[in-house]
Order: structure tokens, then C-alpha cells, then sequence
């Protein structure tokens, strides 16, 4: 401002050059620092960007060694995968404009509205993250299907389209509206009450007032979640594979067929492109364009003012509304628990524990190894999410942008792709990994550092930054700060991006079926193969013992945390 | 020399503007020396205290510290302390073990942790409170812990960022004190930041006036308030009167100021500005005497008193001019033991020693 003109006088473009030679001099002063920037990039490119890389390669090689993008000519003018690739586009948005609906009426409903069971609303919009995204498929086709529990034994129909479009879109809504519901309530619980009062004492309706008001301040929550909706539909590959099969394709399972079915590598490289495209365009509008809106300051101080958003009609009417959908919700995961206590779903539903013993017998292995996978990568990603919203809050250092679009890229690559990269990237030595556990892990790391990183960056952002440079300037290293200060006080950060990892781990399908092999196998894997070959009832008993295993050690360790938790309750430096 | 900093000038770079936030700032800081920085928000001060401690590299120039180059060195490298503003205690740390952290990162033996510990909690007066979290101690309690934990370091410089302005006025001044006290018994080379000049003018050794990134004089307390080189440094420290002017006879000894709108010359202690260059005269408000008394050796000028304030020790007034011009004088021996009347004429007078020129 004051001083441009005087700058550039100085002659800008060398000084700016001197500047980088001056930070790299100052990093070398730093040698721990220098390598574990330089190795966090190493890993990022080896493990999130060069599979991408290498699945472009793979599209782009010919047969005879020459390179082309004829097969992407060909993908397109095949009317079978175009449908796909037109198929996902749809569903991602049908998908995302529902799934923000209903997520915006339980987080205004809940927020805005004196209704009951707020608790039991709040506990029905939740309970959908710690589940397998794919079970509200299985739960459809068990309750609507050919042999469905209400079309074919209530209504006698055998044809309800379950299979398809809707039945697609039901499904994902019912796994991804919690995303929905958790933004935009932060959103909605922070537009304070006395924003609306006053303009009620302006004069303005109750609708007027929820139009000009909390609708256009809640406009950047609701798009940003549109996108991410967008890009986690067309993520999905677990419902689609169950629910579209060929009548409904889509490009995720398009991708999975074309590759392990038929061995057609170009072919589903160059479909993982295209599935590719949208997401990353979705995931850079949302974090360069719409994240950069969303900084609105509307906390006022936490009012007790009474609410009075909604009239009694319409509290009732949201209230319905809501309890409709909680209770198909909750009928939807009863079905599941249902099923896995029947002899065979939709034949004979005759009371048994034969699942449990099946699932014992046949699957332990891969009961096993999908707790050791998750127990190996949940405290790496976990660590590593928290070192590199360290370095990205509180370092300056040459390419720091670039590490953190590196580091949040895998959130937008569908898994899919990352899976079809992986067995693409590590097949070859030096990085001969296929079928080995340390392919599975790396993959779930790498994939789920995202969840560390913005909890982290979160949660430091509040931590007065003197705070460790008071660590530095009393003689601590970079280690120290970090694991003596920094740590301790994004702990709680550190426990929420292990629980998240932990559910996300335990639940990974989409990349995660390429990589498995007969050595190393996952519970969700079996889970989608028994539904695959119609056993649907032993499906059932390995999504419920699944889900038991979770639940059990989030309780765990929300009973070993609870003195850390209340700790880090108090004000603890946040500002 | 102690540290040293040679020409350090930091450019901020965001989006295309560029701040020059510290612009070739040069200065020596004597061992065990207490070296104050003081200016208004926003010209610097934090931006150079942090690229002493390391957390800011400079765009341009070098620091040194008893001669060694440690411009690119780490903080944790430079056995440099600070005091924060924030005090930025560790909240997860009762004060014994915030004080204890930078002596256990040494690997040190126990003993003589747990001994200097306790000595230096003893020094700040903290002794009882041991083993209290940060939250529990007051603002003042807070910044001596902050105070010990630096000092315990044994660090070659101490830096310190605005310690006391989070402290209520009586603490602060207290505060003040016994920072000087600690500073002159351990003889740590220390930087000092404020924007309060008050507190400036009574803990330093040497004050460093600066203002939108450069140094406008550096000097004792005594100096800055004596011989201010501009009208900026005049104005920052105390309360001051200009008299513009035209600057007449050349001698390094004393000098003539000619004001042709109040029809007057004054003599002035110095003579910095060329003949027939524009002049300010910088008259703080206790240098003028408002007697009757005529005295050829002293500088005079009529006015009409347009208030006044009775502050029991003293007067203060405000007079105007003919010019239309208006000063500020204070009265501390009521001559007649009677308040002035609103509109009265009134002579005031000020000694040559008391007139000092700079460049108008
Ligand atoms: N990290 C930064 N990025 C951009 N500008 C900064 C940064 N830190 C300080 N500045 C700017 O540099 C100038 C000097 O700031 P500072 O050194 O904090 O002043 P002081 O401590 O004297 O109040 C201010 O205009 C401030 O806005
Ligand atoms: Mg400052």
C-alpha cells in the first residue's frame, strides 16, 4: 500500500528471488524441519498424486507403446459408458440437492424450531456416519426388492424399482445427509436468534424473516455442501454396485468392471478420468471459491432468546417431516439387525444365530485383517494429518500452498480411481506392493490425512501461535514444540480425526476392493460379495458384528479420553 | 556490541501489495544494555522484535549477536527469550513446569532444574503458587511467570512485546519497575517494546523512536526529550509546542528564529537549520513562565488565556496567540495563590536554553 511504488523501484524480481534463497538458507539451519518437509512431499507424490498420474499414463498408452487420447473417443462414443458418465453426473446432483434439503430442514428444525425428541433427531442424523455407506442399499433392496419385506410380503409386488435411479439416489441420501446435517447445523446454530428478532421488530414475517435472513447468511454452507455431496455420490461405489448393476450404470462400477471383469486397463483408466474431472472440479470451486465466502462473523453472544423462528403449524409440519425420515432411517438399520438373525432374508425368516456362526467361521480372517489395517492406519494418518496442519498453520516454507492442495486432494479423487491408481502405480518394483498389507494401509492413510489436517488446522487456528513460539524461543526444536505443546493442545483434534479415520477405515470399499487379496481381505469386501451372491442374511451378520466392533471402540475410547476430553474442556489457550 | 542489527528491512507480500513493514533499520545494542522501541501501532516494532527472536526473516540486511552472523538461524538456536504480550503461557503446564521447560529440554540434571526452578519463581515473587495452571493466576501473576521462564534460560537477549499492556495502570506501573529491577541485577541485554512513551522514558537505557518502519532518533530518555531531531519525535515524546518560523543567523552555538506572523525573533539554543530555511521551535509546555517580570535574555509572547485547568500540583493552560496560533503551558509555583480569568492576557516567557530548533 504505502510503501508499493518504493518496492518495485527497488526492483522487484530479483529481490523476490533473493527472498527464496534467503527462506531455503534459513531451512537449512533447520535440518529436521527441511527433511520432514521434503519427505511429506515425497510421500504426498508418491501416494496421492503419482497413482493419478499413472492411471492417466495407462489411458493415454496404446498397445504398440504410442501415446493417444483415442480411448477417450472411444469411451465417449461407446452409449453404454456415456450413460454412465451421464448416469453419475446425475445422481451425484440428484443426490446432493436432496441430501442438502433434508440436511437443511433437521439443522434449521433442530436449531429453530421447539420441537421434542431434538436429542433423538440429533442421535437418527448421526448414526449414519458410523455405519458402511453402502448398507442402505443392502437395507433397500431387503425391505423393496424382488423378494422385498414390504413390496413383496406387504404389497404382493415384485417389481418395485429399486434397482436404478431412485433407489440409487435413496440410498445415498440416507448415507450422505449426515455431511449435510453437520455443516449446515454449524452453520444455522451460528446465525444468532437476535438476528431474527430484529427483524421481527422490523416488521418482517416469520417467513420473511427466515427468506432475508437465515436463508441468504446459510447461502455458502448450503453450496459448499452441495459440492461436497456432489463429489461423494460420485465417489459412491458401494451402493451402485448393489443397487444399478447394468441397468444403471455408473462410471465408479463401470470402472471396477472393466478392470477386474474384463481386464480392460486402458479402458478403465481412461473411465476414472472421467470420473475423475467433475470431482476435482467440484473439490476446486469448493475450496477456492465457495470456502473463501463462508467467513461470515454472525456469532453474536450465545442469547437466550426464546424461539420463535416457526408458528405452531409449521413447527409441527418440520416435526413430522422429521420424524418420518428418522423413523425410515432407523427402519432402514432395523432391517439390517433383522436380517442378520434370519435363516434366509426374504425365504425364511425363521430366528437363528447361524450368520454370527458362519461369519465366525468363514470370515475371521477377514474380520482380523480389517482391524489390524484400521489399527495400523488410523494413529499414522491420524499423526500425520496433525504434522501437516502444523506445518501448513504455523511454518513458512517454499511450496506450503502446494502441500496443502497435495494433502486435500485425496478427499476429492474418488476411491475408485485412487484404487485403480494404486494397482497401476505398485506392480512394479521398486514399489511392488500389490497384495501386500502395506498397500491397504498406505492407501487408508493417505486417503483419510484430510480429516486430520482440517480438524487440526481448525483447532490451531484458535491456539494463540505465541504459545509455541514461546516453546522456541526457550531452546525447543521443531519436535519438541510440536509434541510437547502443539500436540497436547489439539488433542482433542487428534482424538476426533482418529475416531473419524477409525470409522472411515473400518467402512473403506471403494478403493479398497482393488487392493485386497487373498492374504489380505476386509470385512467390507465380504460384506458386498455375499450381497453379490444373494446371501443376504450373512451380509447382514457381517455389517452388525462390523458395526458392534466400531461402536465398541469409539466407546472405548471416549472412557479412556474422558479425563483428557474434560481437560481440554477448559480454556486451555484458545483464544 | 551485543546484537547488532545491520540495515534489517522486511517486506510483507500478500496478493500483490507489498508492505514494507521494517525498512533498513540499523542499531546497536550494548551488552547488558535495556533498549527500548517505541512508536505507534503499526510501525514495526513487533515485525523487528520477531525477526531478532527468528520468527521473521528479514527480506533484507543481517542480525548479529556478539559478532556472529545468526540472521538464518532457527529461534530455538539463538539463545534469545521473549515476553509475549499475550504472555503465552503453556495452559497445559502449571507454573512450575512452564518455568522448568526450557531448562528440561537442556538435559540438565534434575537437581539443578528443580534448584534454578525454585530460585527464579523465588526472584519474580511467585513462591506458593507452584503448582497452580495459568488459569487460575491473575494477569500479573501470569507475566511474571512468563518473566521467569525467559529468565531462567540464562538467554543472551531478553525481547519483550508490549509485557504490561495487559495489566491495569497501577499494576503496570509496578510492574515496570521491578522489570527494570530484575533486568539491572541479571544484566541481560534486553529489547523492549512499546508504544506507552511514559514507560518508555522510565525503564530505558536507550529509547529507538520509530514510525512506519524507520528509526526517527535513537537516544537516552534525557536526549530524546531534550534534543528531538524532528517535529515527529518532538510530538511522540511529551507534550509539545511548536513556533514556526524562518531559521535567521548560523552558529552552531544559538540560533535566531524569525516568526513573521507573530512579528517576533526568538533566540533558540541551537542552530540546526540553514539560514533562511523554515523552522520549528520546540517549547514543551513547563519551559514557559507566565510572569510579568521583563527579562532581555528570555523569548516572549503575548496571548490571551483561552482555558485552564487547575490540577492541584499545577496549571495548565491553554493560551492563543495573535497569530490565531494556540500553546499549551503549564504553571507549577501559582504566583499570586489566584486562578487566571478565561480571556485574561498573559505573558509567556521561555528561557533561550529552553527554545531548541529542527527543520520546519
Ligand atoms: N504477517 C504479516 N503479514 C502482513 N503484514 C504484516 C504482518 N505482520 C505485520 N504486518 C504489518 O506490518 C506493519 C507493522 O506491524 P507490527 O510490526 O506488528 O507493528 P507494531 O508492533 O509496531 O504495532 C503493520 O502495518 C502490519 O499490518
Ligand atoms: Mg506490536
Amino acid at each position: 500500500m504505502f510503501f508499493k511504488g518504493h518496492t518495485l523501484a527497488d526492483g522487484g524480481a530479483p529481490l523476490r528471488s533473493n527472498e527464496l534463497f534467503r527462506s531455503l538458507k534459513a531451512l537449512t539451519k533447520e535440518p529436521f524441519l527441511l527433511l520432514l518437509i521434503i519427505g511429506i512431499f515425497f510421500l504426498l507424490f508418491l501416494f496421492s498424486l503419482y497413482p493419478l498420474i499413472k492411471v492417466a499414463m495407462v489411458s493415454f498408452e496404446r498397445t504398440d507403446g504410442t501415446l493417444g487420447l483415442d480411448v477417450y473417443q472411444q469411451t465417449l462414443s461407446n452409449s453404454y459408458l456415456r450413460q454412465g458418465f451421464y448416469n453419475s453426473l446425475l445422481v451425484a446432483s440428484l443426490t446432493a440437492i436432496f441430501g442438502v434439503a433434508i440436511g437443511y430442514l433437521f439443522a434449521y428444525t433442530l436449531n429453530r424450531a421447539d420441537i421434542p425428541l431434538k436429542r433423538f433427531f440429533r442421535f437418527v442424523a448421526l448414526m449414519p456416519v458410523v455405519f458402511p455407506p453402502f448398507i442402505g442399499a443392502m437395507s433397500l433392496i431387503m425391505l423393496f426388492g424382488f423378494n422385498g419385506m414390504i413390496t413383496a410380503k406387504i404389497f404382493g409386488i415384485r417389481d418395485f424399482p429399486v434397482y436404478g435411479l431412485w433407489g440409487l439416489m435413496m440410498a445415498q441420501m440416507i448415507c450422505f445427509f449426515p455431511v449435510a446435517f453437520i455443516t449446515l447445523d454449524g452453520v444455522i446454530s451460528t446465525i444468532s436468534p437476535t438476528l431474527e428478532d430484529a427483524a421481527f421488530n422490523l416488521g418482517a414475517s416469520r417467513w420473511q424473516a427466515f427468506r432475508k435472513v437465515i436463508l441468504p447468511v446459510s447461502i455458502p454452507g448450503i453450496a459448499s455442501t452441495l459440492l461436497v455431496l456432489f463429489i461423494e455420490s460420485l465417489a459412491d461405489f458401494g451402493n451402485p454396485l448393489i443397487l444399478a448393476g447394468s441397468r444403471f450404470p455408473v462410471l465408479s462400477v463401470q470402472a471396477y468392471l472393466e478392470i477386474t471383469g474384463m481386464y480392460n486397463l486402458r479402458t478403465g483408466a481412461a473411465l476414472a478420468v472421467w470420473l475423475l474431472l467433475p470431482s476435482i472440479l467440484a473439490f476446486l470451486a469448493q475450496k477456492y471459491w465457495v470456502s473463501r465466502k463462508r467467513y461470515i462473523t454472525l456469532t453474536g453472544k450465545p442469547t437466550t432468546s426464546v424461539i420463535k423462528s416457526v408458528n405452531r403449524p409449521v413447527k409441527w409440519c418440520l416435526f413430522s417431516l422429521c420424524l418420518l425420515i428418522s423413523l425410515f432411517i432407523l427402519l432402514i438399520y432395523a432391517t439390517i439387525i433383522w436380517g442378520s438373525f434370519t435363516q434366509a432374508w426374504g425365504m425364511s425368516n425363521r430366528f437363528t444365530l447361524e450368520n454370527f456362526k458362519y461369519v465366525f467361521d468363514v470370515g475371521w480372517e477377514s474380520i482380523k485383517d480389517t482391524l489390524v489395517i484400521a489399527f495400523t492406519s488410523t494413529p499414522l494418518s491420524a499423526l500425520l494429518g496433525m504434522t501437516i496442519a502444523f506445518l501448513i498453520v504455523r511454518k513458512r516454507f517454499p511450496g506450503k500452498g502446494a502441500m496443502d492442495f497435495l494433502s486435500l486432494l485425496s478427499f476429492a479423487v474418488p476411491g475408485t480411481v485412487i484404487g485403480i491408481g494404486y494397482i497401476f502405480a505398485f506392480n512394479t518394483p521398486p514399489f511392488l506392493l500389490t497384495g501386500t498389507l502395506a498397500i491397504l494401509v498406505l492407501n487408508f492413510v493417505f486417503r483419510y490425512i484430510p480429516v486430520g489436517i482440517q480438524s487440526g488446522i481448525a483447532l490451531l487456528n484458535q491456539v494463540d501461535p505465541a504459545i509455541e513460539e514461546a516453546a522456541f524461543t526457550l531452546g525447543a526444536n521443531n519436535r519438541t514444540v510440536f509434541s510437547r505443546v502443539t500436540l497436547p493442545l489439539i488433542i482433542p483434534a487428534f482424538f476426533s480425526a482418529l475416531v473419524f479415520s477409525f470409522v472411515r477405515a473400518m467402512t473403506a470399499i471403494s478403493a479398497a476392493i482393488f487392493l485386497v487379496s487373498a492374504k489380505w481381505n476386509l470385512m467390507t469386501v465380504q460384506i458386498l460379495s455375499q450381497t453379490d451372491s444373494g446371501r443376504l442374511s450373512e451380509a447382514c451378520a457381517y455389517s452388525v458384528i462390523l458395526i458392534t466392533i466400531i461402536l465398541f471402540f469409539m466407546m472405548l475410547l471416549k472412557l479412556l479420553l474422558r479425563n483428557k476430553i474434560s481437560l481440554s474442556n477448559q480454556n486451555y489457550g484458545v483464544r | 556490541m551485543g546484537l547488532v542489527l545491520e540495515n534489517i528491512t522486511k517486506i510483507f507480500r500478500s496478493d500483490g501489495s507489498d508492505m514494507r513493514a521494517v525498512d533498513h533499520i540499523a542499531l546497536e545494542i550494548p551488552s547488558g544494555a535495556l533498549v527500548t522501541l517505541l512508536g505507534p501501532s503499526g510501525c514495526g516494532k513487533t515485525t523487528t522484535l520477531r525477526m531478532i527472536a527468528g520468527f521473521e526473516l528479514p527480506t533484507e540486511g543481517s542480525v548479529r549477536l556478539e559478532g556472529e552472523d545468526i540472521t538464518f538461524l532457527p529461534p530455538n538456536q539463538r539463545n534469545i527469550s521473549m515476553v509475549f504480550q499475550s504472555y503465552a503461557l503453556f495452559p497445559h503446564l502449571s507454573v512450575e513446569e512452564n518455568v522448568a521447560f526450557g531448562l528440561k529440554i537442556k538435559h540438565i540434571s534434575r537437581d539443578t532444574v528443580r534448584k534454578e526452578t525454585r530460585e527464579m519463581i523465588d526472584l519474580v515473587g511467585l513462591r506458593g503458587l507452584e503448582k497452580r495452571r495459568p488459569d487460575q493466576l491473575s494477569g500479573g501473576q501470569q507475566q511474571r511467570v512468563a518473566l521467569a521462564r525467559s529468565l531462567v534460560m540464562k538467554p543472551k537477549v531478553l525481547l519483550f512485546d508490549e509485557p504490561l499492556s495487559n495489566l491495569d495502570a497501577k499494576l503496570r506501573e509496578s510492574m515496570r519497575l521491578e522489570i527494570r529491577r530484575i533486568q539491572q541485577e541479571t544484566a541481560i541485554t534486553s529489547v523492549y517494546v512499546t508504544h506507552d512513551q511514559v514507560e518508555a522514558m522510565s525503564i530505558s537505557d536507550l529509547i529507538v523512536i520509530m514510525e512506519k518502519g524507520k528509526i526517527m532518533q535513537k537516544g537516552s530518555p534525557f536526549e530524546v526529550y531534550i534534543r528531538p531531531e524532528n517535529a515527529f519525535v518532538a510530538d511522540f515524546i511529551g507534550k509539545v509546542n511548536f513556533i514556526e518560523g524562518v531559521a535567521d543567523k548560523q552558529d552552531p552555538e544559538s540560533g535566531i528564529v524569525v516568526s513573521s506572523s507573530l512579528k517576533k525573533s526568538f533566540n533558540c539554543r541551537n542552530a540546526l537549520v540553514e539560514k533562511g530555511r523554515p523552522a520549528r521551535i520546540v517549547v514543551r509546555p513547563e519551559a514557559f513562565s507566565l510572569s510579568n517580570a521583563r527579562n532581555e535574555e528570555l523569548n516572549s509572547i503575548a496571548g490571551t488565556v483561552l482555558s485552564y485547568s487547575f490540577l492541584g500540583s499545577h496549571l495548565e493552560y491553554i493560551v492563543k496567540l495573535p497569530d490565531g496560533s494556540v500553546i499549551n503551558a503549564l504553571e507549577y509555583n501559582l504566583s499570586e495563590r489566584q486562578l487566571p480569568r478565561v480571556g485574561e492576557e498573559k505573558r509567556l516567557f521561555f528561557s533561550k536554553e529552553n527554545a531548541w530548533t529542527i527543520p520546519g
